[in-house]
């Protein structure tokens, strides 16, 4: 059998394949760079960049959990400015198609960064709504669709980029969220975001995180992502990236059947440098073994009846 | 480099609980292993386990490849990694981060506090080829005093510090430190935060250079996922978080905020 093609499109722009490294998990990729060539990859989701530099949270900012994960780096990067001078283009030269992922406090923050980026070679802009809104109290911006669509349509509107928007697990109705952001005018949903979870020690009787909670992640999550994922399919006409738990091939695939156009790789990272190329690989052995000859015919293929 | 498989060659007792296991590693010699680095080793068969015990490495055989971790069982992951058998294999990344450096000094004292001793066998066993080492290590009791015989072999001096007196000094490193007299012309200490801090107030105040070794919860080992921080300080006095894992775990005395 020829080899299967394994490059998908999202939101106009052309991937070799369908795996990202997830934005927090991959950095922007230099310490990668001496276990695999990442221009390989589909695409490059880079760490979080907020408008100015952020030294993140105090230590300890990881705990193990059951086939799980938790974390509160707190968002720590060299602010946009410095991303745009040194760490995107060095991206760019390895040769990877670069997401950047933004993290704002107000509408306005958001909509200034994705603007500066406009000028830049960024391919695509992915917007983190999961952090506090200082306008609202500090009540996160994906909990309310209204400030989704509101930061869906500011940053739309500032850039000609194709923007995804990442979605918080942490709402009641994950799918108003992305009908929020569909109806802003976003080209594309990304999710799930980290789970906000909690962990103690018995010994000492403190919080293992400095933070006290963090963001769960990990396989641990992933029929809770999975379920997400479709159903935010359903119901929305923009492509949808999905995430969550993703640690070989066959996971990515479940991800694709059940309406993703692309996944995203975080959790697995952590675990070992080469996580991604070992799930494009599954993928790609998963769809030889079944005769798959291109990877967009398992998009949404998932049989329910 | 990339992860590799290794065959354990034996796993002893260490004393205390401790074990000290003996690991097939060709990979790791590739670049060479300096002393002060650390394997980031896989729970085997343990998928529930999803990130990398962190260990320090207590020796590395450049001729038969292999190196040596003095692992404390603390949780389940490390019991299991402990409870490996001669002819199992393990899954590592090994060498990593920046170890400790004897630039030109002719005159090295190590410290080590329990099992914060072990990254110091290698050290003193490098160290030594060209500098005169006297290692000071701290443990609880006597039977807690790893490695006496490389110690012992290697080094100018070894000076034993348990905290009940049943061996050596009755006291603290720093005591031990103290016992010694005299003035080095490097430090490079690993153990727990309140010996390091006493170790770093020692140095900066007798003008030492100083070298520590850091000890963090850790994610990927290699970077990437900044979660292994402490906060360090640059020369113009500006505080900032480093990662233990790639910028460490060695740092100098001067920069690190304990």
């Amino acid at each position: 059998m020829m080899k299967p093609d394994l490059s998908v499109n999202l939101c106009g722009v052309t991937l070799k394949n369908p795996i990202i490294p997830a934005s927090g998990t991959f950095g922007y990729g230099r310490d990668f760079v001496k276990f695999y060539d990442i221009s390989t990859l589909g695409a490059v989701s880079a760490k979080g960049v907020t408008p100015l530099p952020r030294c993140g949270n105090p230590p300890i900012r990881i705990a193990e959990t059951p086939s799980g994960i938790l974390n509160s780096v707190g968002l720590q990067n060299p602010g946009i400015d410095e991303y745009i001078k040194t760490e995107l283009p060095w991206m760019i030269e390895q040769g990877a198609v670069v997401i950047t992922n933004i993290s704002g406090n107000t509408v306005e923050e958001y909509a200034m960064m994705a603007e500066k980026l406009d000028k830049t070679d960024t391919a695509m802009i992915e917007v983190n709504v999961s952090c506090p809104n200082v306008h609202c109290g500090g009540k996160v911006f994906g909990a309310d669709p209204k400030v989704i669509n509101e930061v869906a349509v500011a940053v739309k509107k500032a850039t000609s980029k194709p923007v995804i928007i990442k979605l918080s697990p942490n709402v009641t109705d994950i799918v108003e969220m992305a009908l929020a952001a569909e109806a802003g005018g976003a080209d594309s949903v990304s999710l799930i975001n980290t789970l906000t979870g909690m962990a103690i020690d018995i010994n000492t009787r403190r919080p293992i995180l400095a933070n006290l909670t963090g963001g769960m992640s990990g396989p641990a999550v992933r029929p809770v992502a999975l379920r997400m994922c479709y159903q935010v399919a359903q119901a929305v006409n923009i492509p949808v990236v999905g995430m969550g738990g993703i640690m070989t091939g066959e996971d990515a695939v479940m991800f694709l059947l059940a309406g993703c156009t692309a996944v995203q790789v975080g959790t697995a990272n952590l675990s070992d440098p080469m996580a991604c190329p070992k799930i494009i690989e599954g993928l790609e052995q998963y769809m030889v073994r079944n005769g798959i000859g291109k990877v967009s015919e398992l998009i949404g293929a998932i049989i329910t009846d | 480099m990339t992860p590799f498989f290794g065959k354990i060659i034996s796993n002893e007792s260490a004393g205390m609980g401790l074990r000290t296991l003996v690991i097939e590693a060709a990979p790791a010699f590739e670049e060479g292993v300096c002393p002060g680095q650390f394997g980031h080793i896989k729970v085997p068969n343990a998928p529930q386990h999803l990130l990398r015990r962190p260990i320090s490495i207590m020796d590395a055989d450049s001729a038969n490849k292999t190196l040596t971790f003095c692992i404390q069982p603390k949780g389940n992951g490390t019991e299991l990694i402990c409870a490996m058998k001669p002819g199992d294999e393990v899954e590592l990344i090994a060498p990593l981060g920046h170890g400790f450096s004897l630039d030109e000094a002719k005159n090295v004292w190590l410290i080590g506090g329990g099992i914060g001793a072990a990254p110091m066998v290698y050290t003193a066993k490098q160290f030594s080829k060209t500098a005169d080492v006297v290692a000071i290590t701290g443990s609880r009791s006597a039977e807690g005093v790893i490695a006496r015989d490389v110690f012992e072999s290697v080094c100018k001096h070894f000076v034993v510090c348990t905290d009940d007196g049943s061996c050596g000094i009755h006291g603290t490193v720093v005591a031990g430190a103290a016992s010694i007299g005299g003035k080095p012309d490097l430090i490079c200490a690993c153990g727990p935060t309140p010996m390091l801090r006493a170790v770093q107030a020692f140095a900066l105040e007798h003008d030492i250079p100083c070298q520590l070794s850091l000890e963090q919860h850790m994610g990927c080992g290699y970077g990437a996922c900044l979660t292994c921080s402490c906060k360090t300080r640059d020369k113009d006095g500006h505080e900032d978080y480093s990662r233990v894992c790639a910028d460490g775990p060695v740092f100098d005395a001067r920069e690190v905020v304990l």
